[in-house]
């Protein structure tokens, strides 16, 4: 294999399709689909600097080979710390008891964030914005539940709103939630948020079995009124679901059920991330080839219908170093003041020996540790050798820094990354009308299995046999 | 003054003809009866939108404060001059129930 150091450009990619290679440049915005011959014409042609007579294939070659056409290749954060976004957690507590759910439980005791807090973290937030002369800010609420604190959301929403006022800015409020809130609080969300990424994991019987208050009852419901009430507001509503191996044949009929009954803006499927509760109620991750399959089987179900498909990890319009907010700049604030890089819990990142704090807010006064600041913006995908030479590298990022951890070298893609590979795939195709070589692909499942866990997808690292 | 010593607030409710949608950062409220109209910005837009989501008279003097770097006076005056306009014009109604500053949302609309 070449070195990054001997490669010319290691931002080109060819992945074997059926007995076509698609050759894949996102910096470069081009995708093409190649035979073996021209794939290897264009590798010579790109690693001696030799013209290709042929005429088209030598535009690529010659587009490939300039700088000037490509986009840069994505860097880690430097600088002042200017968060993308605030983060606030206004209480890890939540009402609802989910199956597979790794947050406390409602027996834990809960933490609802000071208001005090509250108001220091979104003025340090803004008064930062201002200083780097930002008209936009954006604040996201994540839990727990954000509405077993809904003081801290109210007071938050209307005082960022009020300091961009002042600055002549705008601000943006995103949250994530569970929907069991009242149908005077949901109307308020619907009336005063941006975008809210609702859990509904399908229709009752899989929503109740997954998503059940603390005394067992469903909660669909009430999750389906809010869905209801969601769709006609004005905030954007994404649906989130939870996929598991029970439910991910079931995809496509959910994407169809979700549009049958709500206007949401996007569908989101997520597969099951396993937690001590979800082994206990044996409770599994799906098959990555079924979640891929029945994901690319309700995403064109949803597009029909002109409903976004979202698996966001294999997003091909966005170029990044990292995943998650982690790495971004973002910061987190809990209800006892830790200002993290991350939103999931303490414990967990520990596991992964991370330490994602940032620093912490007490009595009015921001403290930030520079070492990390740099430490948290070294989580980025330039430092993940799983992911060197994955042609999904600067899509997915190497996915979450806590829940999947790729540091093993290439030849070791795991669950993620297998439907991250097939899903990005598709929607490369897509994007060149060609979605339909995917099934077909798909159907061979010994050579989709040799595309998929190719350890080089750089052109450069084409094999010369056969 | 209530059992906990503190005083005693009336509950503020909406008006049950008044009608109101939020845009642009102001709110519009109409009373569908008379047709009378308001345009709520600032500070008024917020105490309407925390008196309409079910806040008690305490736990928007305190929101109130925290949001415009008021002191708790100030931020009492101030609410309490609002809800006697408001009274005036019959945008809001004292309901029957007692406020005892419980720190709940009960809902006063």
């Amino acid at each position: 294999m070449h070195t990054l150091e001997r490669c010319p450009d290691s931002n080109i990619f060819a992945i074997p399709i059926l007995s076509k290679f698609l050759l894949y440049a996102p910096m470069h915005h081009l995708a093409a689909l190649v035979d073996l011959a021209a794939a290897r014409r264009l590798r010579d042609s790109l690693l001696t600097g030799t013209p290709i007579a042929h005429e088209p294939l030598n535009d690529i070659a010659r587009l490939l080979a300039s700088d000037a056409e490509a986009e840069p290749v994505p860097a880690p954060k430097q600088g002042d710390l200017v968060p993308p976004f605030l983060g606030l957690l206004p209480t890890r507590g939540c009402n609802l008891a989910c199956q597979y759910c790794g947050f406390l439980t409602p027996q834990e005791s809960w933490q609802v964030m000071d208001l005090e807090l509250a108001r220091d973290a979104v003025n340090w937030y803004v008064d930062i914005a201002n200083r780097a002369g930002l008209q936009h800010v954006e604040i996201h609420y994540f839990g727990g539940e954000p509405f077993c604190a809904e003081e801290v959301v109210d007071l938050t929403v209307h005082l960022a709103r009020t300091r961009a006022a002042e600055a002549g800015g705008t601000v943006r409020f995103e949250v994530t939630t569970n929907g069991t809130f009242s149908e005077k609080r949901c109307r308020w969300a619907a009336d005063h948020l941006d975008t809210i990424v609702l859990s509904l994991d399908g229709p009752a019987d899989v929503h109740d079995h997954h998503r059940p208050y603390p005394d067992g009852r469903g909660s669909f419901e009430t999750a389906a009124r809010s869905a209801r009430i969601l769709s006609e507001g004005s905030a954007d509503l994404f649906l989130r679901a939870c996929v598991t191996s029970e439910t991910v044949d079931r995809m496509p009929q959910i994407a169809a059920w979700f549009y049958e009954h709500f206007r949401p803006r996007g569908v989101c499927f997520e597969p099951l991330q396993p937690s001590a509760p979800s082994r206990t109620v044996q409770l599994e991750p799906p098959d990555p080839w079924a979640f891929a399959h029945n994901f690319i089987q309700a995403a064109q179900v949803l597009e029909s219908h002109g409903v976004e498909p979202v698996y966001a990890a294999a997003d091909i319009q966005t170029r990044r170093v990292t995943f998650c907010p982690a790495g971004q700049d973002v910061a987190i604030v809990s209800p006892d003041g830790t200002v993290s890089a991350c939103y999931l819990l303490q414990r967990d990142w520990e596991a992964r020996g991370l330490d994602l704090r940032l620093g912490r807010i007490a009595d009015g006064i921001v403290q930030l540790n520079a070492d990390a600041v740099a430490s948290a913006r070294d989580l980025n995908v330039h430092n993940k050798p799983l992911c060197a030479r994955c042609f999904c590298k600067w899509h997915c990022a190497g996915g979450c820094h806590v829940n999947h951890a790729p540091a093993g070298p290439p030849d070791t893609y795991d669950r993620l990354c297998v439907q991250t590979r097939i899903i990005t795939l598709w929607n490369v195709l897509k994007a060149m009308d060609q979605q339909h070589l995917v099934w077909e692909w798909l159907q061979d499942r010994e050579a989709a299995a040799q595309s998929v866990y190719q350890p080089s997808d750089y052109l450069l690292d084409l094999e010369e046999a056969p | 003054m209530n059992g906990r010593g503190g005083w005693v607030h009336p509950i503020y409710r909406c008006t049950p003809s008044i009608v109101w949608v939020r845009d642009a950062g102001q709110t519009l409220a109409v009373d569908e009866e008379t047709g009378q109209s308001w345009t709520l910005r600032g500070v008024e837009a917020v105490v309407w939108d925390l008196l309409t989501v079910g806040y008690a008279y305490r736990r928007i003097v305190t929101l109130l404060a925290l949001i415009f770097s008021l002191s708790a006076a100030e931020a009492e005056q101030t609410l309490a001059s609002l809800l006697r306009r408001w009274q005036e014009t019959d945008l809001v109604r004292v309901s029957e129930e007692a406020d005892d500053g419980k720190p709940d949302h009960q809902c006063s609309v």
